[in-house]
């Protein structure tokens, strides 16, 4: 029976096709890790494959984790990042019936004919890839059109559309990674003639490529893609080696010989450069016969894990003697590790307890609320700062060189400045402040990761790649947006607090006070030293110390309205109640500056666009013109009068 | 109390400095906004370097907050940004130095201060006296002349007979004695220009700040013909440097009172000529150009990327600076520029061969002479020092330290990291 089975192949053009690894085989943690830990090139830099699965499953799904209903065990299951990548490329049939694609509008399914979710059917939002399949024509169609207008002026579902074509794209590649070697011209190959007599049955990529480029050589018009079906399925399988339309994301695990390019090459890389160039290295057809064992080898569980794990030492080795992928391992383990999200539930954690001891003053339980708050407080702030630093590991570089990284460093800082202002204070309201400036900015960092999908280890631009001023002025800056978060959060728990105890005790008052005051001063010397600072920069980078870009202006604003703040305080014009006004403000000319100044879409330091975020900008800003309201009707019913007039040389003697 | 007392008070007021503050704080965040629609160089003429604001385009800020809105031009009539921070520094000086009471406590406001007035002031000798502009060099070309991005002057130079010993001499007309001759709202606006080295006036009218020169077919009867050409108006680009603006010139003989006209146009490929009195004349409309008391060879210009991307890692120029004979071989890297004689070139572009299609690649250095330049470094340090002084005192007051113990250790800090800075440096 075996014997027909291989004759009926041969007979058919076609390679052996290996049986298929069962799930479970494709989650025996050894593979996993051999596969999570693989070096890869992408985007300018070495990292390991389970971030590349990472970022491409949060790009099509919205989320690190996929979950479904077991086949095998008809039991509902998640797949992790990496093990969802395994699934794709060695079980494509089951990838295709995951449901993958997020789609949170369904007007956008309808739109390219199909039939959106209902809210109880299936994973809301999630869409399967057979869902899609049947209406490809129509998607692509729409996307390219809307890929076409101006991202400003696409509308949500259009925007939805436009990703959504790119990421069915991008899957179909994933879906297709091995088919170079699963059967490189095709499941029915129809080969020329001459190519067919040089390239017997079974068809294997590391030999059939030389004889293809040696055809191609002889016979230029075989190189046309559209008249010649083989070549078509010979390309296509090269793209899926590549698994990326995006060229910075194209697919690299092998590299070449010390002293050779800086560039990894990939499968599909080298099937394609070898199309445009004629040639192929032995160095390169080495690598392929070295993938092409992991693949041979799915359909033996130990063999599968021993070929990747072969791979994987030889990668690594090879990487070693040219310098690289050092750091690989440490990025794995930082991303299962997942500080900024367990930093985030401590912190919560904090905040429930600190509100709980509230309720129960004067008591032991609150004693040991207080001291288990302190705790989760501290675990909360060194995940934090332990997950900026191994940032810094990795990239060798400051912590800050993106949007997303001022997110988790001004909610380190902000943590910090609250400890600082609790050891200071003794009241639990700096406790209150590092759990609330905590949460908030992880949670701010997760949503951006999620909303942007992209790897947030970035490598930089010429201009930024300075150690000097990416550890000088852009912390400061930073310190300076957390310093002035700060201050904004404690006068909007202030007015939150009087609105709802009318019988503040001045001493409380005094505490507030004291506090946002102390911050507003931290932020202006933070922001006023780092903004100059900023300024000699780019006076070594650009010629002008000033350019009045968006950013600059930002952070002017920023030292404008604390001066505004502290002149009007000196000179009497505010009082108590206006000073947190004015700290309201500045919360709102903060974040203007943070992020909306970076939806602007002028100047030199627009990095961060992220569609969406003027919506999110603006909540903000009511949610403090809220406060503000609450302020002015504090004023008329005349409840701050009193402690104004009481304690009227409190501030004015400090400043 | 004498007038002179009163107006004292007034320069030194809490009430002028939040006032002044509040202005600042206002243009700073429209010049911003209307940098969307506007771009930058009309933004920042119009709310950081003008004398007077007269108008506000509430529309174009509305807009760039993501509002969708009409056109909302609101008529003012405003204090300019120069004016304001003029008054501003003013104030400083007077309320914040002079005036302010000086005990032991104020004195890291004093010099916070100071330095800001400082400040200010490197941003006015800055704003009256920077100078600066582009030089682009292929590998191998050696250049002493750079080229300003904005500015633009009208250029008239006798070529025949050709000036003795072979010296150029250029008579310039700068923009700013032009670019309000627009045809729109004031039609017929036209200046004329007289030089007694001149055998004619030059009269400059029509002026569009971005423009191209078409062919007129004489279907329009239009009356703004020259040799053929008439300038069609374009709408202004943002990017000011993007702008090809064009004006319509007439050489009148001071003798006879012939006329010659003409259209100067800043993409023209070529001067426009006016023969007078056997002498020949080109003038051009061009962009503003220095010569440097140096020349300098691009020997190699290296641009590398990340691998795989076009993400850029390095910029980097080697030039030789040739002065009197003498060769010095320098290197000028993004973040490194190169200081000589007054003026600074930083790394701003770099084309590779291949782009240009050529065998070389090219470097583009932004050239600049400012005297200010690294006053804002030294404002910066001073102003750390007297806020970070007076912010610790401060601190230690209100927790119950001792504040004389806080603020020397704050000095003594500091001053061991200038002196170790010091000493690393040299």
């Amino acid at each position: 029976m075996k014997t027909l089975i291989i004759a009926a192949a041969i007979a058919l053009g076609v390679c052996t096709l290996n049986a298929e690894p069962t799930l479970a085989q494709l989650r025996d943690p050894e593979l996993v890790n051999a596969f999570a830990t693989l070096p890869v090139q992408e985007a300018g830099r070495i990292k390991p494959l389970d971030t590349v699965a990472r970022y491409r499953l949060l790009r099509f799904h919205g989320s690190r984790v996929v979950r479904f209903e077991n086949p095998e065990t008809k039991k509902a299951d998640k797949l992790s990042s990496i093990e969802w990548l395994l699934v794709t490329w060695f079980k494509p049939d089951l990838a295709k019936s995951l449901p993958l694609f997020r789609v949170d509008n369904p007007a956008a399914i309808t739109e390219i004919g199909g039939t959106a979710k209902d809210r109880m059917e299936g994973v809301k939002g999630k869409y399967t890839y057979r869902d899609i399949e049947p209406h490809r024509a129509k998607l692509m169609e729409l996307a390219e059109e809307y890929r076409n207008l101006e991202p400003k002026n696409r509308t949500p579902i259009q925007r939805m559309i436009a990703d959504l074509g790119v990421n069915i794209l991008d899957y179909e590649m994933i879906v297709g990674h091995w088919d170079s070697f699963r059967s490189p011209f095709g499941k029915e190959p129809k080969l020329p003639e001459e190519l067919a007599k040089a390239l017997p049955p079974p068809h294997r990529i590391p030999t059939a490529l030389p004889a293809v480029l040696k055809y191609v050589k002889d016979h230029p018009e075989a190189a046309a893609p559209m008249s010649n079906p083989w070549m078509m399925e010979f390309m296509k399988g090269a793209l899926g080696g590549m698994m990326s339309g995006n060229q910075e994301l194209s697919y690299r695990i092998f590299p070449p010989k010390v002293g050779a390019t800086e560039k990894w090459h990939g499968p599909g890389w080298i099937i394609m450069e070898g199309l445009q160039t004629g040639e192929v290295t032995a160095d390169d057809l080495a690598w392929l016969a070295d993938y092409e064992k992991v693949f041979q080898a799915t359909d033996d569980p130990v063999k599968f894990k021993a070929e990747a794990i072969a791979l994987k030492s030889k990668i690594e080795s090879a990487a070693a003697a040219r310098n690289e992928g050092s750091t690989v391992k440490l990025e794995a383990s930082y991303h299962k590790a997942d500080y900024f999200y367990n930093a985030m539930i401590w912190f919560v954690a904090a905040i429930i307890l600190l509100g709980t001891s509230w309720l129960i003053p004067a008591s032991k339980w609150e004693r040991w609320l207080t001291w288990i708050s302190w705790a989760a407080v501290l675990i909360a702030t060194a995940y934090t700062l332990t997950g900026i630093t191994i940032r810094c590991i990795i990239m060798q570089r400051g912590p800050i060189a993106t949007l997303y990284e001022t997110m988790v460093f001004i909610a380190g800082t902000g943590a910090l400045f609250g400890i600082a202002a609790e050891l200071l204070t003794r009241r639990k309201l700096g406790l209150f402040i590092a759990s609330l400036a905590g949460a908030a900015g992880l949670f701010l960092s997760i949503r951006f990761e999620t909303a942007d999908a992209g790897d947030t280890l970035v490598q930089l631009q010429a201009v930024l790649i300075t150690n000097f001023w990416l550890a000088t002025h852009v912390p400061m800056i930073n310190l300076g947006y957390a310093a002035c978060m700060v201050a904004s959060i404690v006068s909007g728990l202030y007015v939150i607090v009087r609105l709802f105890n009318k019988n503040l005790a001045a001493s409380d008052e005094r505490l507030f006070l004291r506090i946002s005051y102390g911050f507003l001063c931290a932020g202006l010397f933070l922001s006023l030293v780092g903004t100059i600072l900023g300024g000699i920069w780019a006076n070594d980078s650009w010629g002008r110390f000033w350019g009045w870009d968006p950013k600059e202006n930002g952070a002017l604003l920023i030292v404008l309205m604390v001066l505004i703040t502290l002149h009007a305080r000196m000179g009497g014009y505010i009082r108590d109640l206006g000073i947190h006004a004015c700290n309201l403000l500045l919360g709102c000319v903060t974040v203007f500056s943070w992020f909306g100044t970076n939806q602007l879409g002028v100047g030199l330091h627009a990095y961060g666009f992220t569609d969406g975020a003027w919506d999110n900008i603006r909540s903000y800003w009511i949610s403090q013109f809220i406060l503000l309201g609450g302020i002015a009707w504090l004023k008329w019913r005349g409840k701050a009068a009193p402690a104004a007039a009481a304690e009227p040389s409190d501030l004015a003697e400090k400043a | 109390m004498t007038v002179l007392q009163r107006l004292f008070n007034f320069l030194s007021s809490y009430a002028l400095a939040t006032a002044l503050l509040v202005l600042l704080f206002v243009y700073t965040l429209l010049g911003t906004l209307e940098q969307v629609e506007h771009g930058l160089y009309l933004s920042q003429l119009k709310y950081f370097e003008s004398v007077v604001i007269t108008q506000i385009d509430l529309g174009a800020c509305l807009r760039a907050l993501n509002f969708p809105t009409g056109d909302m031009k609101l008529p003012v009539l405003l204090p300019g940004g120069y004016t304001v921070m003029a008054l501003f520094c003013l104030n400083i000086i007077v309320g914040g130095v002079i005036r302010i009471r000086k005990k032991p406590r104020t004195i890291g406001v004093v010099i916070s201060h100071f330095s800001m007035a400082f400040m200010i002031l490197a941003g006015g000798v800055s704003m009256h006296t920077k100078i600066e502009g582009n030089l682009s060099l292929l590998e191998g070309q050696t250049d002493d002349q750079f080229v300003s991005v904005d500015s633009r002057v009208v250029e008239i130079e006798q070529v025949e007979p050709a000036a003795a010993g072979g010296k150029r001499k250029v008579l310039v007309i700068s923009d700013s004695q032009f670019s309000d001759l627009a045809p729109d709202g004031s039609s017929g606006k036209a200046r004329q220009f007289t030089s007694a080295e001149l055998p004619f006036d030059l009269t400059l009218q029509n002026y569009a700040p971005n423009a191209q020169i078409k062919r007129d077919d004489g279907a329009d009867g239009r009356r703004d013909v020259v040799d053929g050409y008439f300038i069609q108006a374009l709408p202004k680009d943002p990017e000011h440097g993007q702008n090809m603006p064009a004006l319509h010139a007439i050489a009148k003989n001071k003798k006879t009172g012939e006329t010659q006209q003409g259209i100067l146009w800043l993409r023209a490929a070529a001067p426009w000529t006016v023969k007078m009195e056997e002498k020949t004349y080109t003038i051009d409309l061009t962009r503003r150009s220095w010569v440097l008391p140096f020349a300098v060879k691009l020997e190699k210009a290296t641009r590398e990327f990340h691998p795989g991307t076009q993400r850029p890692r390095k910029f980097e120029s080697i030039v030789t600076k040739l002065q009197d004979g003498k060769e010095e071989r320098k290197e000028i890297k993004m973040n490194e520029p190169l200081r000589t004689n007054g003026f600074t070139l930083f790394q701003h572009q770099m084309m590779s061969g291949e782009d240009l299609k050529r065998t070389e690649n090219a470097s583009v250095f932004q050239v600049v002479s400012n005297p200010a330049d690294q006053w804002p470094l030294w404002s910066c340090i001073a102003v750390a020092f007297g806020l970070l002084l007076h912010f610790s005192m401060m601190l230690a007051r209100n927790v119950g330290w001792n504040e004389w113990l806080v603020a020397g250790i704050v000095v003594g800090v500091v001053s061991a990291y200038f002196i170790l800075a010091l000493v690393k440096m040299y």
